[in-house]
C-alpha cells in the first residue's frame, strides 16, 4: 500500500465525484477515526431494550474504538471507552450482560457504571511498601466517557463537545421518521453480523443508493416488491447528512416504463414463488410505506422492509474491511403471529437475504475493482445532477452526495 | 417394526450424508425433497437461538419455501460462484420412537471461492427432527446452529 501524503484535495467537481482513494488509503482511515468518529457526530450505540435493567450493558464500537453502553443504578444510560485507564486492556469481553461494576482482569482496577475509577489493587502497597504515589487521584483516572443522547429508545454517543443536540443534528424530517417506528418499547428478535471485505463507506453509500435497488436486487423487481415506478421519496435533511428512501407498494403502473415487457434485461417477472408466505404482511403504518431505509450519519441505518424492522450498524475494521451488525426488532406488545411474520420476512435481508445478499458481493467487487487504478481515479455520482435535495423520484444519487457532503465537512477535505 | 437407537442413528447418518452430498454437488433442486411438506429449516447463530431469538439467516416453513430459496439462488441472487464441502461429524440420537427421532450432529463447511481461496466458512451443529416413512427418512425440522454470530460476506447455498 503506497504511503499517502497528508495533503488531499477533493476533485473540483465536488460531491459528484468520489476519489477511489477514500476507500483504500490507510492515512484517510486514521483521519476518520479522529475527525469523523471522534468528531461532531452522533454515533449509534444501542437500544433501550438491549439494556433494560440497572447494570445491564452492551458492547459496541464508535469507529474502531470499543465502547460500553450501560445503565446505572438510577436508570441513567452511560457510554465509555472499553479500555482500562491503567494499561489499556479491554475492560469487558462478554458482548452483553449485567455488572455491578467493571473490573479489569489484568490488575483489578475497578470502575462504577458511570466510568469512575473506584479502586486500584494494592494502591497503598503491601505492609507499607510499594503501591501508588500518595497523590494518585482516582478521580483523574476514570474511563474516557462519551456524551449520550437518547432518542425514543435509541442511544447515540459522541466524543465531541461541539456536536449539537440530537434533535438539531437529525432535523425535523429525520426525527419524525425515527419517531414513527420507534414509538413504543421494542424487543430484539435477531442479532448477527456480516464481515465485509470492503471499506465501510461503500456500505453507507449502498444503503443510500436508490438507483441500484430495483436493478441489482432482482428479487425486488421480479416479485414487484420495489420498483422505481411506485410512489415514494428520497428525502434528505437540510444538512444532507442523513437520508430516507421509501416506497409504497401497490401504487404503480408500469405501462410505458422500462419495466414493461421486461425491457430491463435482468428483470424476471415471469418467476413465481412456490410458497408466497414469505411475502405475507400486514399494514403496520398508516402512511402506507412498505419499504424504508433511513440513515443517520455517519454509520447507522434503520430499516423497515414490510414488517421486518431493524438496525444495521457499520463498524470499520481497517481501511479494507468492516463489520455490518444487524439487530432485528419487533415490539414488546407484538402478538405471536406478528413475530412469526417478522421472522419470515427476515429472509429478505441480512447476509442470506433475498434482497441483500448481493450488497455484500457488490461492495466487495468495488473494493477489488479500484485496486491499482490511476492515483486520481474516481467514481461518478451524477444521477439526478449535482443536487443534494429531497425529491419524489428515486432515480437519483442525491442521498450519496449528501453523505459525501457530510464527510467532507467533518474531515475538512 | 421397532426401531432401536443404533438403527435410528444409521438412518439419520444416511440422510445427512445424502444431504451434504446434495448441497456439495450443487444438486440444489433435490434438496427440498429431503424435508417433509410442512417443515422448519432455520439457520441461526447458536447464541441467538439460546437467547430465544427467532430471526436468523434462512427460515423456511414448508417444502415450497425451501424450493423458493433454490429458485432465487438460481435466478435472482447475484454472487460469485462458490463451492461448499461439508464435513459431518458423529451423530448422537437424543430421542427415538418407531416413527422418528431427534438427533444432533456437528458439522463444518469449507468454502472455496472462484479465485481458489479456501476457508472454514461455518461450523456448528445440526439439531434434527427426522421422521421415518417406510424406507425413507425425512427432516421435519432442521436447526442449523452456527457457532459464530458472524458470517463471512454472504450465505448463498444452504448449510
Amino acid at each position: 500500500m503506497p504511503k499517502s501524503s497528508t495533503v488531499f484535495t477533493w476533485p473540483e467537481q465536488g460531491v459528484t465525484r468520489v476519489p477511489y482513494r477514500v476507500y483504500d488509503d490507510p492515512a484517510i482511515f486514521e483521519r476518520e477515526q479522529s475527525l469523523l468518529f471522534r468528531g461532531p457526530t452522533w454515533n449509534y450505540l444501542g437500544l433501550d431494550c438491549e439494556i433494560p435493567g440497572a447494570g445491564d450493558y452492551k458492547l459496541n464500537f464508535v469507529g474502531a474504538t470499543p465502547v460500553i453502553l450501560c445503565r446505572d443504578e438510577n436508570g441513567e444510560v452511560h457510554a465509555m471507552v472499553n479500555r482500562c485507564a491503567h494499561r489499556g486492556s479491554l475492560l469487558c469481553i462478554e458482548k452483553q450482560g449485567n455488572r455491578e461494576q467493571f473490573s479489569c482482569v489484568y490488575h483489578n482496577w475497578s470502575y462504577n457504571l458511570r466510568g469512575d475509577l473506584t479502586s486500584v489493587a494494592f494502591k497503598r502497597g503491601v505492609r507499607g511498601k510499594g503501591g501508588m504515589p500518595a497523590d494518585f487521584d482516582n478521580a483523574k483516572h476514570g474511563l474516557e466517557r462519551l456524551r449520550v443522547a437518547s432518542f425514543n429508545g435509541i442511544h447515540f454517543g459522541t466524543f465531541s463537545a461541539a456536536t449539537p443536540p440530537i434533535e438539531q443534528y437529525l432535523g425535523p424530517v429525520m426525527s419524525a421518521y425515527l419517531k414513527r417506528a420507534y414509538n413504543r418499547p421494542m424487543k430484539v428478535i435477531g442479532a448477527h453480523s456480516q464481515y465485509l471485505k470492503n471499506n465501510w463507506k461503500l456500505v453507507m453509500e449502498n444503503v443510500r443508493d436508490p438507483y441500484h435497488a430495483s436493478i441489482l436486487h432482482l428479487f425486488f423487481g421480479s416479485f414487484g416488491l420495489s420498483r422505481q415506478t411506485m410512489k415514494g421519496e428520497a428525502l434528505l435533511d437540510d444538512s444532507g447528512w442523513h437520508h430516507i428512501v421509501y416506497t409504497k407498494r401497490g401504487t404503480d403502473d408500469i405501462r410505458g416504463s422500462e419495466y414493461e415487457g421486461n425491457k430491463l434485461p435482468n428483470m424476471k417477472s415471469h418467476l413465481k414463488l412456490n410458497d408466497p408466505k414469505i411475502l405475507e404482511e400486514w399494514p403496520e403504518f398508516p402512511d402506507g410505506i412498505t419499504n424504508m431505509v433511513q440513515t443517520v450519519f455517519p454509520a447507522v441505518t434503520f430499516q423497515q422492509i414490510s414488517n421486518c424492522l431493524g438496525v444495521r450498524h457499520i463498524v470499520p475494521r481497517g481501511p479494507h474491511e468492516c463489520e455490518w451488525f444487524w439487530t432485528l426488532l419487533g415490539y414488546e406488545d407484538d402478538e405471536p403471529w406478528q413475530t412469526k411474520i417478522r421472522a419470515r420476512q427476515a429472509n429478505l435481508i441480512g447476509p442470506a437475504g433475498f434482497i441483500s445478499l448481493e450488497d455484500g458481493a457488490v461492495t466487495n467487487f468495488v473494493q477489488r475493482g479500484i485496486q491499482g487504478g490511476k492515483p486520481d481515479a474516481m467514481a461518478v455520482v451524477e444521477l439526478g445532477g449535482s443536487s443534494i435535495a429531497s425529491g419524489e423520484d428515486r432515480v437519483t444519487e442525491a442521498p450519496i452526495r449528501g453523505f459525501w457532503k457530510g464527510y467532507r465537512e467533518v474531515m475538512g477535505i | 417394526m421397532s426401531t432401536d437407537k443404533t438403527e435410528a442413528r444409521l438412518r439419520v447418518e444416511d440422510l445427512l450424508r445424502e444431504y451434504a452430498a446434495c448441497i456439495d454437488d450443487g444438486r440444489y433442486e433435490e434438496w427440498p425433497a429431503m424435508f417433509t411438506e410442512e417443515c422448519r429449516y432455520l439457520i441461526i447463530p447458536k447464541e441467538s437461538h439460546e437467547r430465544g431469538y427467532v430471526s436468523g439467516f434462512y427460515l423456511c416453513e414448508s417444502r415450497g419455501m425451501l424450493s423458493d430459496r433454490i429458485l432465487c439462488l438460481r435466478e435472482t441472487a447475484i454472487y460469485e460462484s462458490q463451492q461448499y464441502r461439508h464435513i459431518v461429524g458423529g451423530t448422537r440420537v437424543l430421542e427415538h420412537t418407531d416413527s422418528g427421532c431427534r438427533a444432533e450432529t456437528p458439522f463444518a463447511v469449507i468454502r472455496t471461492t472462484q479465485d481458489g481461496a479456501m476457508a472454514l466458512f461455518a461450523a456448528g451443529k445440526y439439531v434434527d427432527e427426522v421422521i421415518f416413512e417406510g424406507e425413507r427418512a425425512l427432516f421435519r425440522e432442521k436447526l442449523v446452529l452456527t457457532d459464530s454470530t458472524r458470517i463471512d460476506i454472504l450465505i448463498a447455498a444452504p448449510l
